[in-house]
């Protein structure tokens, strides 16, 4: 059924988070325009511009078609793994924020989604996963369709079987390997069909991606993708035949390039799916161009992002700045050669590289990416096949993407041999490098980076460029920080300091080089290394015979150390506002006792938080301190308990143990002062560093300001702002010997406090990038870091917060380099203010990944061909909440051109990559022309650049269209077209929904006695003891859940871990005789992987308890007969399961 | 409320026969389900697959009780014959038409789709 806007945003609300009615009137829009698009057509294309929130938008639309119809079934399939990440991250996100309503078909209380998410590494595990349970939403990623046939033999064996465990009915020779591996692709590509499900909806992101389509000229890739979703043929193996099938109901298609040069292309998308039927006219040459527009826009829908930027609406040719003539220090100027050694190197490679192209096996024209010459001029190793075919789809080593060049042969950059001949040459005559004024005029331009905090993306073609250019960068990095440290740390330090910096250097040029670009480790483990000053001297071990960085950053970590409680927050203080000295005197007059007996309390409570260590560490003792003071507080009626219970219940609770230990933690801890406890006493400084939570919910601000402590305490430690951190501490050593230094003093709290106090009075100009300003920058966009990049954290037990946190800015760099695999961490890191401050990538980033938060300039160093690409790329940091429209869209005097979003083409002027650059944005402007209003239609393009004629066409470069933009694919009337109609439940009906839940904890439940736990937060979830009739307790928990239109409660009860094969059997055996439903958990971790598990539906309202009483009964019972002969000493109170079994909801199972 | 469980199942698509109510798809594929009345509760139960169907080499009760931590209803468990079965278990109290139809599809339906996933065909 059709819908319109009204009745969409009954349950949407795209504004929360991004804070722009008009982008969210256009994403509500969109979703309704789609939404009944896929209802008349079954296909439809969202086409948005880069950077306006199509997931969003498509994420709106499942949304609004599952609240209508409970059951949907969804599968997205992502172009890369990180993507298909992404989706699920933000999949969390829109539903916490932008779904309106628990409705209990998309959300559930709480905001998370009603539906298990489910990251399927390949198909096999797609045909797993949907065996055990078909009803969760799937992610998979196109690569997987490449199916891993190719290959050494051991990869097609393991494969074929795999496969064979999913689909045990396989005939043999459908499986025969001896096949070749295009037929026997398709056979699997079938079998594979057989046994999947069917999903009411596939998204397909990127899907420019299959712009070749379907047919003898597209990859077995495409094949295969058709053939599993069932798409029409009339050749399907007759033994398969009778299971084969249509496996996608309606198809949802994403990319904000659908074309690059031809409605041919998107002709071939729709085809893939078998959805081409209506729109032939797209492919027929003799259709006229409106045509074209008229029946493409029937299924696509596309908008143009634009900024209203001092009253005046901006779109992206306007807001952006292009600097299409090479340079990279002043705009639109070429790149500057002063340097005649660098202008004769110059000459020699043109002359070289003309010569070469003029050999008749190129007749003077040359592909985009077969000269290494434009990126570098250093020795180029020769081209090794990927190992792993899912990763590269069928290119070599040189590069990440597909469309660089199509010749085997010219991968390797038919320049390289020559180059290496005048490397070497140059090297031996003049002992250094063959000058690149390309590169050198990017690093000296990005060098900037560390003085003035402005991060940097930077796209190359070939890998080795990756290394390369973060090689320099480092050198520049080290020089920059080794003199910093020099101006900055007290003279008396100064002998071992440059000690250290010669051992540095040398260690440095004795090392390795990393053969692969992957930004190194992503390891819980931060192993430091010689990449950098940084990374050698305040990260990993650190140097020995100094008090390094590394050292000083320890003690933080440590909790027997005197900085082991820096970064803590002495909760009691703040809550009793007392002042240090003060802490017990306030503590015993709250709890209405003597000082000694509040003492006394105090030791008899923390022996329940403190291990059975004989001398735990001091920093273990002050957080017993806190858990019993807050516990104590807790428990006594008055102005203090409702914080302090909800302080307590978040981050202490989980903690309590059962028994007490001898140990026991001394009141005076409570007295101590921490960073925190003294940035609260200096108002302007908290305010912008440590901003008091606006929340009127008292469990919202407790986590909130907890959660902002230790991302502050965190990139207090782990990156630059440690620099500064790091020299503080120094001033208070008289050595930084180990065997003389001694424990830094409390004195520094205050010390640091005023450094960062000093650093905000002065004027960022005068003092360089610093502390204070990533620190702001941190706090000022906490929601928005959150979003982006740490989602878990606003749901994540609190206890895990600084895991979480120190596991993500752990190892940072200040150049990043990456390609061949994606380093998560990095990605995440290039997201927050700070390290990495510059990004280099081959086009590994290209799509969907999200750079735009902190970083406003990009750098197309090794220029894409296609303009799909280049558009995708500068889409990485063009996107909603960016930094450049965070800057341009607040109320300004005026705007100049660096406010812009800096787009570069570095070239040099007089050399054949000038053509090639030219050529390029050409088609750049021709693409726009396609998809916009008014503008003429270009050519069909070809990757071949022809020198002869490029050199005598006309020499400028095509300027960017000065007009605003207006699409020729907008939301169109019929679109939105429908009937209003209420939502299919609304709040009250949940809230009663809800009520009904919770009555059940509170009416007798005949036949069982239960003991129902306290402050549960999740109005779904209820957790109890049950105690039976033997004595025995045993813990359960209740979910409300929905099975189609129907409520269902299920009950959980744990038996535990069984550890040993004899156990397994002996379950195995006991329960063949016994009408029991057993659970088993996955992941093997954590207090137990058995549990018994039952559901009712609910009925009749007044038949609840009873039917609910029933299943208590039988699930506790039946976990009761299995612990008493198999698990005799397994009776463990709810404490034990207590966080597992809060997360025993559909959605986390 | 009790009610008998054949008053309960008037269907287009359910057939009683004794203890067995067969359960016809749109997919022209069809699965018996059993009812066993436990005094103050139905079992409802259906074969996924006989021993000699399961793969040996497959530990089948445990990958049984992986399914049964994503399902909705009804469960799997290995029998004393080692049988594969579909269960589900509803209290009689309260029990309503709908929710009954709504078990038995779904025990029906689960069965088949574990018997198709093992077997690729349909013998029940």
């Amino acid at each position: 059924m059709r819908i319109t806007v009204r009745t969409a945003e009954q349950l949407l609300d795209f504004n929360r988070v991004i804070g722009n009615p008009q982008r969210a009137t256009d994403q509500l829009e969109g979703a309704v325009a789609v939404h009944n698009i896929l209802h008349r057509h079954r296909i439809a294309y969202l086409a948005d511009e880069v950077g306006m929130g199509k997931t969003y938008v498509a994420l709106g639309v499942v949304a609004l078609l599952r609240h209508f119809a409970p059951d949907l079934r969804l599968l997205v399939v992502a172009p890369r793994e990180n993507i298909q990440r992404k989706w699920q991250r933000e999949l969390g996100v829109f539903t916490e924020h932008n779904v309106r309503l628990d409705d209990l078909r998309v959300r559930m209380p709480g905001g998370v989604p009603v539906r298990p998410l489910v990251h399927c590494a390949d198909l096999v595990e797609l045909l797993e996963e949907t065996a055990v349970g078909p009803d969760r939403d799937f992610f998979v990623r196109l690569p997987s369709f490449s199916l891993p046939l190719r290959r050494d033999e051991q990869q097609r064996h393991r494969f074929r079987d795999r496969l064979r465990r999913q689909i045990p009915w396989l005939p043999d020779d459908i499986v025969d390997l001896r096949a070749n591996a295009d037929v026997l692709k398709d056979r699997f590509a079938q079998a594979i069909n057989a046994a999947l499900p069917f999903f009411d909806l596939v998204i397909v992101d990127e899907a420019h991606n299959l712009k070749h389509g379907w047919g003898r000229q597209a990859s077995a890739r495409n094949q295969v993708l058709a053939t599993v979703l069932g798409r029409d043929r009339d050749d399907v193996d007759p033994r398969l035949a009778p299971t084969y099938g249509s496996r996608a109901g309606k198809v949802l298609l994403l990319s904000a390039t659908p074309v690059d040069d031809d409605y041919r292309q998107l002709w071939n998308q729709l085809d893939l799916f078998g959805r081409a039927g209506s729109f032939v006219s797209l492919r027929d040459p003799d259709a006229s161009e409106e045509r074209k527009r008229e029946v493409a826009g029937q299924i696509l829908i596309r908008r143009v992002t634009s900024l209203r930027v001092n009253g005046r609406r901006l779109t992206k040719n306007l807001y952006r700045r292009e600097w299409r003539q090479g340079g990279v220090e002043k705009h639109d100027e070429p790149i500057e050669i002063t340097d005649d050694r660098q202008r004769l190197t110059m000459a020699l490679v043109q002359k070289k590289v003309t010569e070469l192209l003029g050999h008749e096996r190129f007749g003077a024209r040359f592909q985009v990416g077969m000269l290494a010459s434009f990126e570098s001029f250093l020795q180029t190793s020769k081209a090794t096949p990927e190992a792993d075919e899912e990763t590269t789809g069928d290119t070599t080593s040189h590069f990440d993407g597909d469309e660089q060049v199509s010749d085997a042969a010219e991968r390797q950059g038919i320049d390289v041999p020559m180059l290496d001949q005048l490397a070497r040459d140059h090297l031996q005559r003049f002992g250094r490098e063959l000058p690149h004024p390309k590169m050198d005029a990017l690093v000296n331009t990005l060098a900037s980076s560390w003085r003035d905090g402005r991060k940097a993306l930077v796209f190359v073609r070939r890998k080795a460029s990756v290394s390369e250019l973060k090689r320099k960068l480092d050198d520049e990095y080290n020089d920059w920080l080794i003199r910093r440290l020099r101006e900055r740390i007290d003279r008396r330090h100064h002998a071992l300091l440059d000690a250290a910096v010669e051992e540095f250097h040398q260690q440095r040029m004795q090392r390795v080089p990393a053969a692969a670009n992957d930004g190194g480790h992503d390891s819980e483990e931060d192993v430091g290394g010689e990449d950098t000053f940084f990374a050698w001297y305040f990260r990993g071990r650190g140097p020995d015979g100094i008090i390094s960085g590394a050292r000083i950053q320890e003690r933080f970590r440590n909790l027997g150390s005197g900085l082991g409680t820096f970064f803590d927050d002495n909760h009691v203080m703040a809550l009793l506002g007392a002042s240090p000295g003060q802490v017990a005197d306030a503590l015993a007059a709250a709890l209405g006792e003597e000082r000694d007996k509040s003492e006394r309390l105090l030791r008899e409570y923390s022996r329940h938080y403190l291990s059975s260590a004989k001398q735990p560490t001091r920093g273990a003792r002050f957080d017993a301190a806190q858990a019993a003071a807050l516990e104590l507080l807790a428990e006594i009626p008055g102005t203090h308990q409702p914080r302090a219970e909800v302080i307590w219940r978040e981050l202490y609770l989980p903690k309590k143990q059962g028994g007490a230990v001898a140990a026991e933690a001394e009141p005076n801890l409570l007295e101590t002062t921490t960073f925190f406890t003294e940035l609260r006493r200096r108002a302007s400084l908290r305010a912008a560093l440590w901003p008091a939570p606006a929340s009127a919910d008292l469990t919202a601000q407790v986590r909130e300001q907890h959660v902002r402590a230790q991302l502050l305490s965190a990139a207090a430690r782990l990156g630059h702002v440690f620099l500064d951190l790091y020299a503080v501490v120094t001033d208070h050593l008289p050595s930084l010997n180990p065997a003389q230094g001694t424990e830094p003093s409390d004195e520094i709290v205050t010390a640091w406090l005023d450094e960062l106090q000093r650093q905000a009075d002065t004027p960022p100009q005068t003092r360089g990038w610093s502390a204070y300003d990533e620190l702001k920058s941190l706090a000022d966009n906490h929601g928005l870091v959150l979003d982006t990049t740490l989602p878990e954290l606003r749901r994540a037990d609190l206890r895990e917060a600084s895991t979480l946190v120190g596991r993500l800015l752990t190892a940072q760099q200040p150049v990043a380099g990456m390609s061949g695999r994606v380093n998560r961490r990095l990605v995440q890191q290039f997201r927050l203010p700070g390290y990495p401050l510059v990004l280099i990538c081959t086009d590994l980033l290209q799509e969907g990944e999200d750079l735009h938060t902190f970083c406003s300039r990009i750098y197309h160093y090794g220029l894409a061909w296609t303009p799909s690409a280049i558009e995708q790329r500068v889409g990485r940091i063009d996107r909603v909440r960016s930094e450049t429209e965070r800057r341009l869209t607040v109320p300004r005097d005026q705007v100049d051109g660096e406010d812009l979003l800096q787009v570069h083409y570095p070239h040099l002027a007089d050399t054949i990559e000038r053509l090639q650059a030219r050529r390029v944005l050409h088609r750049m402007n021709d693409f726009l022309r396609l998809m916009h209003q008014g503008l003429a239609l270009p050519a069909p393009g070809d990757s071949r650049l022809d020198v002869a004629r490029e050199v005598h066409a006309d020499g400028g470069m095509p300027p960017v269209p000065a007009e605003l933009l207006t699409t020729s694919f907008p939301v169109r009337d019929e679109h939105l077209g429908g009937r209003d109609r209420p939502l299919a439940v609304d709040d009250s009906r949940v809230r009663r929904q809800l009520d009904r839940f919770a009555a059940l904890s509170r009416g007798d439940l005949p036949g069982a006695s239960i003991e129902w736990e306290r402050g549960q937060r999740d109005p779904a979830s209820l957790l109890g003891s049950t105690l039976l009739a033997d004595g025995r307790k045993q813990p359960f928990s209740l979910q409300l859940e929905r099975e189609g239109h129907a409520l269902v409660v299920r009950c959980v009860s744990p038996i535990g871990r069984v550890e040993r094969d004899e156990q397994w059997r002996e379950l195995r055996e006991w329960s063949a005789s016994c009408q029991i439903r057993i659970g088993a958990v996955r992941a093997r971790r954590g207090t137990y992987d058995i549990t018994v598990e039952e559901d009712v539906l609910l009925t009749d309202r007044r038949s609840d308890h009873i039917r609910v009483a029933a299943l208590i009964r039988r699930v506790t019972g039946l976990v009761d007969d299995v612990e008493r002969p198999h698990l005799p000493e397994r009776d463990r109170p709810l404490t034990d399961f207590r966080p597992e079994l809060e997360r025993v909801g559909r959605h986390a199972r | 409320m009790r009610a008998e469980w054949r008053t309960l199942c008037a269907a287009d698509d359910m057939r009683v026969r004794g203890k067995r109510i067969t359960v016809s798809f749109a997919n022209e594929r069809s699965h018996d389900v059993q009812v066993l009345d436990e005094g103050d509760s139905y079992l409802l139960t259906a074969v996924v697959a006989e021993a000699d169907d399961l793969d040996p080499g497959q530990d089948a009760a445990r990958a049984a009780w992986r399914r049964n931590r994503h399902s909705s209803l009804v469960g799997f468990r290995i029998d004393e014959e080692g049988r594969l079965i579909a269960q589900a278990w509803t209290p009689k109290d309260g029990l309503t038409p709908e929710a009954f139809h709504t078990l038995v599809r779904t025990v029906a339906r689960e069965a088949d789709r574990y018997e198709f996933w093992l077997t690729g065909s349909d013998d029940r």
